[in-house]
């Protein structure tokens, strides 16, 4: 009997040494996992872990801008949001309820697997988004690309006098040339404004990202004349 | 994650209505490549050919437009009007395409004009012009001034003259002609000293400064019949003469109170009034387009330096603010800067500023760089120069273009005056 307890004790103690290997094994296989994990999110992100933090910031910033239109134009929003999540989580439910209580950056991620069900996206956000997948450094790039295009081919021909300086609307299509041009803001001379669409118009078509195309749907030209 | 932001920002509703935002900024000014064709029946071909050069060279000279060589020409004369593709322009870089039919009407010519943007895809113009049988080069200038008017949006200036001062031995003759050099005449002869000479608005008389002896004094010449009528010869310094925009009066210089100052006159009433009174020397005075101001030169800081003064009256305010030597005031037609002669470095200039002072530029230099004059458009400036002891009329863009003589090398040329239209 004596023996007994002994037995016992030595049984109790491997039955819990193979707890605590148990324990280990799935406490390295946990290790691992997250090591694995975090691993191969590095390699996902390892060249740009700042843009990150940036989507989020703009994102949060543009779902103020949301909450502010909800409440402007209520209507479109909802035919929307019903569009766009056919199966919405209650957190959905409860963000479609109140525009107040749309702020939550995580909804949409919650509703992931939406975009195959050929949600349709407007253009606006497309452009948006699109701006958002280029790097700074590539669509800076393009924009570079776009600015010596027109200098280059600006052509001011005669003293204008006294000015303000024009801004300009330039409508592209996805082949780099241009779909409409809009002076929004006149020069106040007619030479001046001439020589804006004439610049814009000998210097494309432009070379655009085919994928990021939507981004330089729409464009803003501030030109600076000398006066 | 790409994907899952991608996700994210498809549900933002917000409108983002533009995307790329960037700014473009002028570094110079440049011509406006311009296709021009000239057709004609071929027994006009000799008319033709003038027409051709005489728009071609008005255009050019203006340096807001370039002509491009005919031999690039994707189509015939005929064909393009016949029909336009705009295309064959583009395709060549024409900013402009202007296409004139010459035509021999009854006592005169005919000039069909269209002027097309192929770019913007747009037509510009579509004229008719008629002109005189013995002035084919006048209708010339007038088939640009309406070119350069359909494109720019501002009159032209190629039918204005221009008139200087040419010395020979110790005689001075006033010289007339087109603003291209064409149909230069001596219009007056053998005058003993001759400076400074101002166009009336109708074009028809010249104030000028002459000498009798020793004596200045000045003089309307009459261009039609070259008769000459003193109006100014008081004790001292009569000189500098300038219309007003209206032609109703003349401002100069005089000194017979003792002070040399700006004196007004009055060609209806024939009555001079002092304008500036002032222990400084006031002169070469330049009247505002509106008529409102007269700007002038004056030492009274110690230094010839610019300045502006109202008609109603009240303090002269400085002009040129650069430098201590700006001289030879010229007011720009379009009001909103004032031309004159400026010391930068050790050199003179030609440079103009803004009527408040700001924004010198500075547009040519030379030796003895001297009497800036304005087109009547405010786009060119005309002013005396010399090279190799020879003084020359040069032109320059007032943006600052290229400055070319517009007298030969070999006589004498000074004081040019451009026509006010």
């Amino acid at each position: 009997m004596s023996l007994n307890p002994a037995v016992n004790a030595q049984a109790d103690k491997a039955s819990l040494n193979g707890l605590d290997l148990l324990a280990a094994i799935i406490l390295h296989a946990l290790v691992v996992t997250v090591i694995a994990v975090l691993v191969f999110w590095q390699e996902q992100h390892r060249i740009e872990p700042l843009k990150r933090i940036e989507v989020a910031m703009i994102s949060a910033k543009e779902l103020a801008k949301m909450q502010h239109q909800a409440r402007a134009k209520p209507k479109q929003i909802k035919a929307h949001r019903v569009e766009a999540k056919p199966t919405p989580s209650p957190r959905v439910d409860k963000s479609k309820s109140s525009a107040e209580e749309a702020f939550d950056p995580f909804a949409p991620l919650a509703s992931s697997t939406d975009r195959k069900q050929g949600a349709k996206t407007p253009r606006a956000e497309l452009a948006d988004l699109a701006g958002k997948q280029l790097s700074q450094k590539e669509m800076d790039r393009y924009i570079a690309l776009i600015q010596a295009a027109v200098q280059q081919h600006w052509k001011v021909p005669a003293s204008t006098g006294h000015t303000t300086d024009p801004l300009v609307e330039m409508r592209l299509q996805a082949d780099g040339s241009v779909a409409s041009i809009t002076i929004l803001e006149s020069s106040g001379s007619r030479i001046l404004d001439d020589s804006l669409k004439r610049a814009i118009l000998r210097a494309q078509p432009f070379e655009l990202p085919q994928k990021q195309f939507e981004f330089f749907r729409v464009n803003r030209i501030r030109f600076h004349p000398l006066n | 994650m790409r994907f899952l932001a991608l996700l994210f920002l498809t549900f933002l509703p917000f409108q983002h209505a533009h995307a790329a935002d960037f700014d473009i900024f002028q570094s110079s000014y440049e011509p406006l490549k311009l296709a021009l064709q000239v057709s004609a029946d071929d027994a006009l071909n000799n008319e033709r050919q003038l027409l051709y050069h005489v728009i071609k060279n008005d255009l050019n000279s203006s340096q807001s437009f370039k002509a491009i060589d005919p031999l690039a020409f994707l189509v015939t004369a005929d064909e393009s009007w016949r029909s336009i593709d705009y295309g064959d322009w583009r395709i060549i870089g024409s900013d402009i395409l202007a296409m004139c039919q010459l035509h021999a009407v009854e006592n005169g010519w005919q000039v069909e004009l269209q002027v097309h943007d192929p770019f913007r895809e747009k037509k510009l113009l579509s004229i008719s012009i008629d002109g005189p049988a013995a002035e084919l080069r006048t209708l010339a200038h007038r088939v640009a001034d309406k070119i350069y008017s359909a494109t720019l949006g501002m009159p032209g200036y190629f039918t204005s003259h221009i008139i200087y001062v040419t010395k020979h031995d110790d005689l001075s003759d006033l010289v007339y002609m087109d603003q291209d050099g064409g149909n230069r005449q001596v219009v007056g002869k053998n005058f003993t000293l001759l400076l400074s000479p101002d166009w009336s608005p109708d074009g028809r008389q010249i104030a000028l400064n002459t000498y009798v002896g020793n004596h200045p004094r000045l003089e309307f010449f009459d261009l039609q019949s070259g008769t000459r009528q003193a109006f100014g010869d008081f004790k001292g310094l009569n000189s500098t003469p300038e219309f007003s925009p209206d032609g109703r009066y003349v401002a100069a210089t005089l000194s017979y109170t003792g002070d040399t100052d700006i004196h007004i006159y009055d060609i209806k009433k024939k009555k001079w009034r002092q304008f500036t009174k002032h222990r400084g020397i006031d002169t070469t005075p330049t009247w505002s387009p509106d008529g409102k101001e007269i700007a002038f030169v004056s030492n009274r800081s110690g230094h010839p330096q610019v300045y502006r003064k109202s008609l109603s009256g009240g303090e002269a305010t400085l002009v040129s603010t650069q430098g201590n030597y700006n001289t030879s005031p010229s007011w720009s037609p379009n009001g909103d800067r004032i031309a004159m002669v400026s010391k930068k470095d050790w050199a003179y200039a030609i440079a103009t500023v803004r009527i408040d002072g700001s924004d010198i530029r500075y547009l040519a230099t030379g030796q003895r760089v001297e009497s800036p004059a304005w087109s009547p458009n405010g786009q060119m400036l005309l002013y005396a120069a010399e090279e190799k002891g020879i003084r020359r009329i040069y032109r320059v863009p007032s943006w600052g273009g290229k400055a070319e003589p517009i007298t030969s090398s070999g006589t004498d040329a000074s004081d040019p005056a451009w026509s006010r239209k």
